[in-house]
């Protein structure tokens, strides 16, 4: 009879442990939500537009990039915004090998060609931005692409915050997928420009390439806070042999 | 013969103390009128609250007393050189007050109370801030400085994501020389920010660790203004430029010789 009456109260503390759980948990969970992300279903006042130009170039043994282009981004919330981006490319390809655009056409010195990409703007957290997007080229390139960049600053409130960031483009006309990874620390801030410093590289995969290539090598950047200008370099090896390329951009925003 | 001495002793107290009450009453208003520097440039809506409680519309020229209340709206941007020429440089939405401001011997000895918005400072521009005595008060923390240009700002019921639901931040950004951040109820429990950097004090919590302007989410008076947006564009792709590789991928294959 004890032992009954025991198990009848153990099981109603356990229901009323569950149940306080359950009836607590929302709330939490709302209030965690509400911390992290407050505001998250509001437009942000005052809008934010911003202009990013940019322009950069890559050279190796085997052929060569320049581009040239501009993005603009329009906040919805928060959290949420888009953008649309328009990229000019010219590519310049060592003799005897493949246009890269399209397979199996014969070897052009020169190719260009212009990509439209839209797509949206997601921060998942302060500093940490998803990027997703689509177009389409131009030109002498025909391709439906699909991109995604994702980005986040780590231990922002210290001297050196650190950035990792990773890229990935899929271009449907040649089925290759083109990566990028970077790693970056800020190594000296001061009032008018941050010096930056770590390693990246690419990676390419699928479509004619019957295997994995890619480079890589140590990052250089310089940001000139008065201007809004960054400078980007990057040199190192791999399948292109030796390669370096170096970017530039400049950021504008206007608030609402 | 005592007894009317007496008496004729009391009445020049009595009088003494009736002139030195009517001194008071008259110089007051005067001594809470130290002008402390004028109104360089004003755009947009600033208002001037007067220690007497008259309010009158600022504009370049206008002289700043001590004990004034500046209110900028929406737009409002004022800038005021002090006596000592150091620069204040009021962004839109702000409050703030002209506590102190003394110049004793070349050294300068200011208070400002920063209720809203943002504020930078040039601490005395001119003689490079030497032996000067330079704070900003919010209501929950106090940047004590010597010889800088940096900026202060104040913004309450606001939610910052990481800040565990408090409301209030104190930011500090610092462009030159060193700001000590810190509580309004422990002083002592400060942190400096060097140039180049910037730190948030949460609440009445103690000031977080600083990090690199424009990357840790505090307010200054370029980001109030709308003229710089947070710095993300260390990765290219994440600061708006794509990929600056190979667009389409290098293709290593030769071409293959037309067959017959």
């Amino acid at each position: 009879m004890a032992t009954k009456r025991i198990s009848l109260v153990s099981r109603t503390v356990a229901l009323a442990a569950l149940l306080s759980v359950i009836a607590i948990a929302p709330a939490a969970h709302a209030q965690w939500f509400d911390e992290t992300y407050p505001g998250f279903f509001s437009l942000q006042s005052p809008g934010l537009l911003q202009l990013t130009m940019f322009g950069g170039g890559f050279v190796s043994d085997k052929y060569g990039v320049l581009q040239e282009g501009a993005q603009v981004e329009q906040s919805i919330t928060p959290y949420i915004g888009g953008f649309a981006r328009a990229t000019g490319y010219q590519l310049w390809i060592g003799n005897g090998f493949e246009s890269p655009l399209a397979p199996g056409s014969g070897s052009f010195p020169r190719l260009n060609f212009g990509r439209f990409q839209g797509g949206a703007d997601f921060t998942l957290y302060p500093g940490t931005h998803l990027y997703v997007s689509g177009g389409h080229d131009v030109a002498d390139s025909d391709a439906f692409i699909i991109e995604g960049d994702f980005s986040s600053w780590l231990f922002v409130h210290s001297q050196h915050p650190l950035n990792g960031s990773f890229s990935t483009v899929h271009d449907y006309q040649n089925g290759v997928t083109s990566s990028e990874i970077d790693v970056n620390a800020i190594l000296l801030s001061t009032e008018k420009y941050m010096i930056l410093g770590g390693i990246g590289g690419a990676m390419y995969f699928g479509g004619f390439l019957t295997e994995g290539q890619g480079q890589g090598g140590p990052d250089l950047g310089f940001y000139y806070r008065p201007w809004n200008l960054g400078v980007s370099a990057q040199a190192g090896y791999g399948n292109a042999h030796q390669y370096g390329q170096l970017t530039m951009y400049k950021q504008l925003s206007w608030f609402e | 013969m005592l007894p009317d001495r007496t008496q004729h002793s009391a009445g020049l107290v009595a009088r003494l103390l009736i002139i030195s009450a009517l001194l008071l009453v008259i110089s007051g208003p005067a001594l809470a009128q130290t002008v402390a520097g004028s109104f360089q440039s004003v755009n947009g809506q600033v208002q001037i609250q007067r220690t007497g409680g008259a309010t009158i519309g600022a504009a370049a020229g206008v002289g700043v007393n001590v004990g004034d209340r500046i209110l900028t709206g929406a737009n409002g941007h004022a800038v005021i050189i002090l006596n000592d020429q150091s620069r204040l440089d009021i962004g839109p939405g702000s409050s703030i007050t002209l506590d102190q401001f003394t110049i004793s011997g070349g050294a300068t000895t200011a208070r400002i109370s920063l209720f809203s918005g943002v504020m930078r400072s040039l601490v005395n521009a001119a003689s490079g801030g030497s032996a000067t005595d330079y704070r900003v008060h919010t209501p929950n923390a106090v940047a004590a400085v010597r010889g800088t240009k940096f900026d202060t700002a104040y913004t309450e019921n606001v939610i910052r994501p990481g800040y565990q639901g408090c409301e209030r931040y104190t930011d500090v950004s610092v462009y030159t020389g060193t700001v000590n951040l810190s509580p309004v109820a422990t002083p002592n429990a400060g942190e400096d920010v060097h140039a180049g950097y910037e730190a948030t004090l949460p609440c009445d919590k103690p000031p977080t660790a600083a990090g690199p302007l424009a990357m840790t989410g505090a307010v200054s008076l370029d980001s109030a203004a709308g003229g710089g947006a947070q710095f993300t564009g260390a990765a290219p792709a994440s600061g708006g430029a794509p990929v600056p590789a190979c667009p389409v991928c290098v293709n290593m294959t030769t071409v293959t010789p037309p067959t017959r």
